[in-house]
């Protein structure tokens, strides 16, 4: 009997209404273990290189992992992935809250979504039963009502439900999935995709628990990690402030992207920040499954043009960048309701604000007019304007349904020199990190499989003199510089890299987990071996983050990708205009280079492709071909 | 009293160094006080290159890390 987890797979074929059950093997659990590894896999093995991103053939992947479900902090998140359609590239998303561990509960490990239906459906899964049902009276609604509607129809207000807005429906190539209103697989288009299947929602109850190798162990753990939340200081400010504690340091550092990564400084900061945010709008914490943190916000506005229902994930650090310094924007009220629309219309809020400052920026330029915006001025600042916007785009009504492709396929469209404007990495546009401020993420923003991505490794400011001390398991004993590009960097980047990638294939929290957070690498390592029974190492666990990025590599390379295609935006080769990083810059014949060394590094050959040597290591030579 | 040297770290630059002087028994709590820096504006706490919490005691001569929080969200 396994532990930790199910041993079961769930497959569901809308186009034949079919449902099987897949039982994979100890082996096959430990070489993947869960999340990124899973979706890598089934990507890898499932999928025709050049299948088009929205059509049935795409499969949708929902993977938990082997510890998922266990009663510790952040062991609470699910990963979906599939070919994106706003890239074409790999791609995976992760949210938190409650839906991963109750798929856990209801007997499956992961869920695969093959096919179209041919009206639209939601799965109903509950206990080891899944069911395919009619959902013609849920399409069309947004997040909320569906959510209620679903509640009430299956008589239970505890069904944990993903589902996917009306921007999803209309497949808004960043459309995201939320769960429970507060919580998103915000990146890559996943709703899309899901909206492409004619699948609405998943609805999932389950009342069993996956068995503990050793419960009193776990449960030791648990004490001693949630003790340590309470008082450790990166944990601490996230309980009472959230990711918008983040808002405040990043402006003071000079790498707050702002009008559409022109600036690292935004002068209106002060208003959009955690004190103002905690005075004005914030209602409660929340949380997710068995997490101690609770770094979630609830907001509540009753009054005023922007009223905000705490029912709602009130806006996060990204959402206040992406709607406020990227727009110019300094109404937190305003920011916060344009995140409650994305979440009403499951926009991802990251993207949804760069298109917004690219449209702005092309305005501003004369490149977009009123004559392209039914009459209507796009200038930085105006908070109407982007609210108007995001209905727009979720409707994809006249200008709404060219910025419903992204940057980069908007500015194909527009045309007229519009590609000067549109930032994006692989097709996806960038999270809000100036990588002139910390050029170790800024590798990661360039070789992250899914394009632009700021979780792909741990941010270089935390690791600056004796902040180093924290990586030391990894062998990692000399200080960071955020600023510097070179050699150091690059090793730091590679084996930051692997370390969070254990996040990723164990779906855990990144603010609860290694290498910043609460739990250290030692006891991570004793709590996976306890639940699961394993005799698992730090060594295991960050060969299987490698491999799941290498299985990722592999997809990325069937489908076309390069090495021009791990680069960074023009923006971060010219100097920073103004702020603290003013005159900052990185180099881009040195950034190449050592994007080259990362390669030689990891085993891959020039191109970028892993070479058999590597395959072989990591036990991947058989799938290469896949 | 006891002294500990101090490393306040922005974006890259080099740190704002001090000593500072703060009387017996003092915790990193006190010391973020002495320098009016509130508890939300510090990531990274470390006294002597270890994790420290804002309850840790001083002792005379440690070096002590503050490093604001500036990851992703």
């Amino acid at each position: 009997m396994p532990f930790g987890y199910n041993g079961k797979i769930l497959h569901v074929d809308l186009t034949r209404g079919t449902t099987r059950v897949e039982e994979p093997d100890e082996k096959w659990y430990r070489t993947y273990l869960g999340g990124t590894g899973f979706v890598g896999w089934y990507l890898l093995t499932h999928l025709a290189p050049g299948t088009d991103p929205l059509s049935p053939e795409n499969p949708l992947v929902f993977a938990t992992s082997v510890v998922v479900g266990a009663p510790l902090s952040g062991f609470n998140r699910y990963v979906v992935g599939a070919k994106s359609p706003l890239s074409g590239a790999f791609a995976e998303t992760e949210a938190g809250g409650y839906f991963g561990p109750e798929l856990k509960f209801a007997g499956f490990d992961a869920l695969v979504v093959h096919g179209r239906a041919e009206r639209p459906v939601y799965l109903w899964i509950r206990d080891g039963i899944a069911e395919i049902r009619d959902a013609s009276g849920l399409w069309g609604l947004d997040n909320w009502l569906t959510l209620e509607r679903l509640r009430q129809e299956l008589g239970d207000p505890r069904v944990r439900v993903v589902s996917i807005g009306p921007a999803g429906e209309r497949q808004v190539l960043f459309a995201c999935l939320q769960n429970d209103l507060e919580h998103f697989n915000g990146r890559t288009g996943m709703g899309a995709v899901m909206g492409a299947k004619n699948l609405k929602a998943i609805a999932v109850r389950g009342t069993g628990k996956p068995a503990l190798a050793d419960p009193e162990k776990v449960r030791e753990i648990a004490r001693w990690h949630n003790e340590r939340i309470k008082s450790h200081p990166p944990n601490v400010g996230l309980t009472k402030y959230g990711t918008p504690g983040l808002l405040k340091s990043i402006n003071d550092a000079g790498f707050l992207p702002t009008r559409n990564f022109r600036e690292g400084w935004f002068e209106g900061a002060e208003a959009l920040s955690a004190p103002v945010y905690h005075e004005t709008i914030f209602h409660s914490n929340s949380t997710c499954w068995a997490c101690a943190v609770r770094c979630k916000r609830r907001v509540e506005r009753t009054e005023g043009k922007y009223p905000l229902d705490r029912r709602f994930g009130g806006a996060e650090y990204e959402a206040l960048a992406a709607l406020g310094s990227m727009l110019g924007i300094r109404d937190l009220a305003a920011v916060a309701y344009g995140n409650q629309r994305c979440n009403l219309y499951g926009l991802d809020v990251i993207s949804t604000g760069a298109v917004i400052a690219f449209a702005m920026e092309c305005f501003e330029h004369g490149i977009l007019t009123p004559a392209d915006t039914g009459g209507r001025e796009l200038r930085w600042g105006d908070a109407e304007a982007m609210i108007w916007l995001i209905g727009e785009i979720a409707a994809r009504r006249g200008i709404g349904d060219t910025l419903a492709l992204g940057v980069k396929r908007a500015a194909a469209r527009i045309g007229r020199g519009a590609e000067r404007f549109a930032f994006h990495i692989k097709g996806q546009e960038l999270a809000f990190h100036d990588g002139r401020g910390k050029t170790g993420m800024a590798m990661g923003f360039a070789l992250s499989p899914t394009g632009a991505d700021h979780i792909e490794t741990p941010h270089d400011v935390a690791f600056q003199g004796d902040g180093i001390a924290k990586l030391f398991p990894l062998g990692l004993f000399d200080p960071v510089d955020p600023l510097k590009t070179d050699e150091a960097k690059v090793r730091f980047f590679f084996l930051g890299q692997k370390a969070w990638g254990i996040n990723n294939v164990l779906a855990l929290c990144n603010f609860t987990s290694v290498p910043i957070h609460a739990m250290t690498f030692g006891r991570l390592v004793e709590a996976v071996s306890a639940i699961t029974g394993w005799d698992v190492s730090l060594y295991e666990l960050m060969k299987a983050a490698e491999r799941a990025n290498v299985l990722a590599r592999l997809f990325n390379n069937r489908e076309g990708f390069t090495p021009a295609d791990d680069t960074l935006i023009s923006r971060w080769f010219e100097e920073m205009p103004s702020g603290p990083l003013r005159g900052k810059r990185i180099d881009p014949e040195r950034f190449a280079e050592l994007v080259r060394l990362y390669y030689e590094m990891s085993g891959w050959d020039e191109q970028g492709r892993p070479t058999r040597g590597k395959l072989v290591e990591l036990g991947l030579d058989g799938l290469a071909g896949a | 009293m006891v002294h500990v040297e101090v490393r306040l770290y922005g974006a890259g630059d080099r740190p704002a160094e001090q000593r500072v002087a703060l009387p017996e028994g003092s915790r990193i709590r006190d010391l973020l006080a002495r320098l009016a820096l509130p508890e939300a504006e510090v990531g990274v706490v470390l006294v002597n290159r270890g994790d420290a919490s804002f309850d840790t005691p001083l002792q005379e001569g440690d070096r002590v890390t503050l490093i604001p929080p500036i990851g992703g969200g």
